[in-house]
């Protein structure tokens, strides 16, 4: 007779267990943005960003002497990205597959990016012998929030302190997100058609990528008349 | 090297004018000259050396693990290491972090699975062994390494053996722990010849003015406006396509169609490049190596 | 006690060696002419380590904020990279290791009496060690690798400083053990100076009977005495290349 030790089989009379679902079903993230800037009374410039329960705030500090032994004929920039304890990262994921990230190399990735992005909008060499400083805070996360459109957050609420701080910008840079099922992209914009930086994980990479980066300009200029709408009135409450 | 005002000048011009005019005189999309070894650490399952002309020498690790897990995402592990920078700096993170991002998001876990529990985790160990002097003092920075390291990782991970699996893998719902053959001799390699998969390929692509310049040397990395670092594998661009600073200073947005140019550049040296990293693959090495 | 039989009563060992018997030596010097002014590749059986020498210069790049310059010597530092993959068995170290940071005193004091101090007043020497592979003899590989760096670099050295390890069996002393036989018997490393008898450095972390110390001591100047032979002979060979291309 043939024994089944390994348990191949099971008993013949079980019923598979079934969960009922949990998830809920995906929806479109709400893109309404609440603005604000200068809350933050002992720095230089200040944003305080929020978005669907992502609250985001940052602060601009600079230009400040900079005390180092060698001569810098410019500005030293800084970004400092802080995720506050308990957001919830499991969503930080790069394209569907799971990676829980480690905290401090996710931070960095996160800081050298902003770097890459800011240190071109910047005009650093109007400062020498100084140093300007950004910390940016993620106050709260919405756990559905993916990375990247955690970033464009992010980017945007930085290039709002720095109008807000007063130092010299190139431009005001806006970023979009365009995202799918299988990719997601960002892009920032210094203006249309000048890429300050991106960061994509497109799978296939084929005639889509204009495609997706098409849709990042277009949320990023709908994004930028906002902005630029709630700066203008600021500055004109401001002036009378 | 520091530059000068005049020679960054100089340099610029060159690099942005129409024929793109480089130090070293070479093409847009030329290699500097790199040489490599493979399987050389007899502890490891993978290694390989790459090493560019000026000094800079990458030494890349592959061990194998049999570990019982669902989550296929961990089973790929990076850590890359610089010789004069602490383990937690800035520079070493964010590359391990790209590396790891690259690797993951582009593997074929199939070639990990030994039963529907139990895979192989894969440790990839990069050491970076001398970085140049001026490094501190100068504008550029260090993420250009990212293209040498892939290559490092790309070669180690076509290099690494396995142990030939001898306990049966058609019952893999069963929990049995696998067991493998005691002769070396009969290895498998990880990464089978019969595979279409390739392990992912960064390549840093330098943007200055509205030309690209593929493997920026140090001296053209001072005046680049703006660098991309962008994927490559089995003939196609993959993930990461993402922005780096290659040069602190003087930084400027790039438009659309540079951005084209960088992903076709990447297209066009991929094929080769992978050729050429696959000649090395094919050379032997006798393990009381003459590898340096 | 280990399952392995370390010496079998025919007077073999687990890797067929006999007790006095090194394993197979091999080095490089040049190794990385662009990356450092000396370098270095030391294979002592599955042992390998890279060592690259930086000066003498004015300042060193790894050197701590704040330390001074020697008026009577050089200041060397010795920094070791062992990274996760060198061992069996992978194992991240810290880059504060403790034992890595007490091996490279014992090689700085054994070298600062080896270089012609009175030469290089003021100056910086960094020596940096890489363990590519370990199965036994770290401190030994070291030893050897820096030697030949240095001479590498042109730094002016009294005589070679040749090292190895040797361990007890019982009665019997054996010679160049390797990681197998290091975890399970107790055993010394010395560094002897060229030719001569002097101990140049000595590291011995486990009990060994006193009486037996002496019997360690003169089979690993012996063999330290051979090692030397060979790290000669390698050098006349790239000196001879030298001059062959001039």
């Amino acid at each position: 007779m043939n024994i089944d030790r390994r348990r191949n089989l099971g008993p013949a009379n079980v019923k598979p267990l079934v969960f009922a679902e949990s998830a809920p079903a995906k929806q479109d993230p709400d893109t309404r943005v609440f603005l604000e800037t200068g809350l933050i009374q002992n720095c230089n410039g200040s944003s305080y960003l929020e978005n669907d329960k992502t609250i985001i705030i940052t602060s601009v500090y600079g230009p400040r002497p900079n005390f180092t032994r060698s001569f810098n004929d410019q500005a030293n920039l800084k970004i400092n990205v802080e995720l506050s304890k308990f957001l919830p990262l499991d969503n930080f994921k790069d394209n569907q597959k799971n990676i829980v990230p480690d905290k401090d190399r996710l931070v960095s990735s996160l800081e050298s990016f902003l770097l890459s992005n800011y240190q071109s909008l910047i005009l650093l060499q109007n400062y020498p012998k100084s140093s300007i400083e950004i910390f940016v805070q993620v106050v709260a996360l919405n756990p559905t929030h993916s990375l990247l459109y955690t970033l464009k957050n992010i980017l945007n609420s930085v290039s709002v302190a720095l109008v807000d701080s007063g130092l010299n910008i190139k431009a005001i840079a806006c970023s979009g997100y365009s995202g799918s099922d299988s990719h997601e992209t960002v892009v920032n914009f210094a203006a249309k058609d000048e890429i300050l930086g991106i960061w994509s994980d497109f799978q296939d990479f084929d005639s889509t990528f204009d495609q997706s980066i098409d849709a990042c300009e277009n949320d990023s200029a709908q994004l930028r008349k906002e902005i630029n709408g709630y700066l203008l009135k600021k500055a004109t409450k401001n002036a009378s | 090297m520091v530059l000068s005002t005049a020679e960054k000048s100089y340099i610029y011009e060159s690099l942005s004018g129409e024929n793109t005019l480089r130090t070293d005189s070479r093409k847009y999309n030329e290699f500097r000259p790199l040489k490599a070894a493979c399987s050389f650490v007899p502890n490891c399952n993978g290694s390989s050396r790459v090493y560019t002309a000026d000094g800079i020498e990458c030494i890349t690790s592959v061990k194998a693990k049999v570990v019982k897990t669902k989550d296929l995402a961990n089973l790929i592990a990076v850590e890359v290491d610089i010789e004069g920078q602490r383990d937690n700096s800035a520079l070493c993170l964010d590359l391990s972090a790209l590396l790891q991002r690259s690797l993951v998001n582009n593997f074929d876990y199939e070639i990990l699975r030994l039963t529907d529990k139990y895979y192989f985790q894969i440790y990839v160990d990069v050491l970076i062994l001398s970085v140049p002097g001026d490094f501190k003092n100068s504008s550029y920075t260090l993420y250009s390494l990212l293209s040498l390291i892939s290559m490092g990782s790309y070669l180690a991970l076509k290099s690494c053996k396995l142990p030939l699996l001898t306990s049966t893998t058609n019952d893999r719902e069963i929990e049995e722990e696998p067991s493998f053959a005691d002769d070396w001799e009969l290895a498998t390699d990880l990464i089978p010849e019969s595979s279409e998969f390739q392990p992912v390929l960064v390549f840093v692509v330098g943007l200055v003015g509205s030309n690209v310049i593929i493997d920026p040397s140090l001296d053209e990395e001072q005046v680049l406006e703006n660098g991309v670092c962008i994927g490559y594998s089995q003939g196609n661009i993959v993930p990461p396509i993402q922005s780096v600073a290659l040069s602190t200073v003087d930084g400027k947005p790039f438009d659309r169609k540079t951005l084209a140019k960088a992903t076709g550049l990447v297209k066009e040296i991929g094929q080769p490049v992978t050729q050429a990293l696959d000649a090395i693959l094919s050379e032997e090495v006798d393990e009381y190596g003459s590898v340096f | 006690m280990s399952r392995l039989e370390l010496y079998s009563p025919e007077g073999l060992r687990v890797d067929g060696r006999r007790w006095n018997e090194l394993r197979r030596f091999e080095c490089r010097t040049n190794t990385h002419p662009h990356a450092a002014d000396g370098s270095a590749y030391v294979q002592q059986g599955n042992s390998k380590i890279l060592c690259l020498v930086k000066g003498p210069m004015e300042h060193g790049a790894n050197l701590a904020a704040g330390t001074k310059l020697d008026a009577n010597g050089p200041v060397l530092s010795i920094t070791i990279n062992y990274p996760p993959f060198a061992a069996n068995d992978r194992k991240k170290r810290q880059k504060n290791d403790r034992r890595l940071q007490e091996i490279s005193i014992i090689l700085k004091r054994c070298f600062m009496k080896t270089i012609v101090l009175k030469n290089y007043s003021r100056t910086v020497i960094d020596i940096s060690l890489t363990v590519l592979a370990m199965d036994g003899g770290l401190l030994a590989c070291f030893c050897n690798a820096i030697t030949l760096a240095l001479i590498d670099a042109g730094i002016s050295l009294y005589d070679y400083v040749s090292a190895i390890s040797i361990g007890l069996f019982d009665q019997t002393p054996l010679l160049d053990m390797n990681t197998l036989e290091e975890s399970d018997l107790s055993f010394v490393t010395i560094g002897v100076v060229g030719d001569s008898d002097k101990l140049n450095l000595m590291l011995c972390e486990d009990k060994i009977p006193l009486d037996k110390l002496e019997r360690l001591i003169s089979l690993g100047i012996e063999g330290c005495h051979r090692v030397k032979q060979l790290m000669d002979h390698q050098m006349r060979v790239a000196g001879q290349e030298l001059q062959e291309r001039q």
